[in-house]
């Protein structure tokens, strides 16, 4: 099930790439999916760390701007999906964030809702065949 | 690139004058030496390239404004949505309970005991969602070095709300006069002093649930 999913979710980012021509706006609604997934993986990431592995994973071909995660990051903490600790390091406090219990839960809905999304745009614009 | 002591204070102090909450200003901070640690290239100096990430990366001193706003307006809204939901979650079964239980010890009360004891057990009551926001509560507010905190703010109103409402309507005008008739405890109908209690209770509760989910804060270290 999980496979499936994470198989959607790099099919969605492949997605995103083909639509490279605007790929803000469509990030923009799976912002907090990407944040949830890689905090699940990553159990807990600064914001650096987050815009850094975004790059990483798609190739530098999705570059998330901090005016974007930031305000997300904030979002799911206030819905209490995050929650934050801070450590200090190099003399600077670092702020963290890791997934609460309820989180924990909302990043496999929201990971069935991407799936499902995927694929109604999949049969709605009949990419399937376009990209082969 | 390595950046210099001098470096990195002047790009601190100029965050710290743009930017109202400490919490943003922490992450901030920290986002910008760290990218600027990561560069690779020695072409600009630490100060335009932290001016280039405020600009570029998030539209400018408007935007991080903006962020400020927006962040403390989520903080604000969830925590008072989730105090309203406690709340209302005393008036729901099971909680109502205890509610109904309260209430009734507190109209027997009334009726039956001293006044005096009854409000000292309503200050009680809103005292301990004040003694939470005490332990949060910055001691160097006029300092040059304090910076608000987007928490602690919140803190302050919610643990303060009870403590006012009490303080303006039971506990000051009995200060400023001898006078029975001023003294509204002693004239209060035990029905509507249980009521009273009841609101207290569940808000004082509310709060403190608050304080330790979501503030971080514990009554006792």
């Amino acid at each position: 099930m999980l496979g499936e999913i994470m198989h959607s979710l790099v099919r969605y980012i492949d997605l995103l790439y083909i639509c490279v021509m605007s790929t803000s706006p469509l990030l923009k609604g799976t912002l907090q999916t990407i944040i949830l997934k890689l905090l699940d993986d990553n159990k807990q990431m600064y914001g650096y760390e987050i815009t850094q592995k975004v790059k990483e994973l798609t190739i530098g071909e999705i570059k998330l701007t901090e005016g974007a995660l930031y305000p997300a990051l904030h979002k799911l903490e206030a819905e209490g999906f995050l929650e934050t600790y801070n450590e200090v390091v190099d003399n600077r406090v670092r702020k963290y964030y890791r997934l609460t219990h309820q989180g924990g839960q909302e990043v496999t809905s929201k990971l069935q809702e991407a799936q499902l999304f995927i694929e109604q745009l999949q049969l709605l614009l009949n990419l399937n065949s376009q990209t082969k | 690139m390595m950046i210099t002591q001098a470096q990195q204070e002047n790009i601190k102090e100029i965050l710290w004058h743009n930017l109202k909450f400490r919490e943003t200003f922490d992450e901030l901070y920290d986002h910008i030496l760290t990218s600027i640690e990561r560069t690779e290239t020695d072409e600009k100096l630490p100060y335009e390239i932290a001016t280039d990430i405020i600009k570029n990366e998030f539209g400018g001193w408007e935007k991080l404004k903006e962020l400020e706003t927006s962040r403390q307006k989520e903080i604000q809204k969830h925590l008072r949505k989730k105090l309203w939901e406690l709340m209302k979650g005393y008036f729901r079964f099971p909680l109502i309970m205890f509610t109904l239980l309260a209430s009734g010890s507190f109209y027997y009360a009334a009726d039956h005991l001293p006044r005096k004891v009854i409000m000292l057990v309503l200050f009680c009551t809103v005292m301990s969602p004040f003694i939470m926001w005490c332990r949060i509560a910055p001691i160097n507010r006029w300092s040059k070095k304090y910076k608000a905190s987007i928490k602690e703010n919140i803190g302050e109103r919610i643990g303060t709300l009870g403590f006012s409402f009490f303080n303006c309507f039971m506990f000051i005008p009995q200060l400023f006069t001898d006078q029975d008739s001023f003294s509204v405890i002693n004239h209060l109908h035990a029905s509507v002093l249980a009521l009273v209690a009841v609101i207290y209770i569940t808000h004082s509760l509310s709060a403190i649930r608050i304080f330790q989910e979501d503030l971080k804060v514990s009554l006792v270290s």
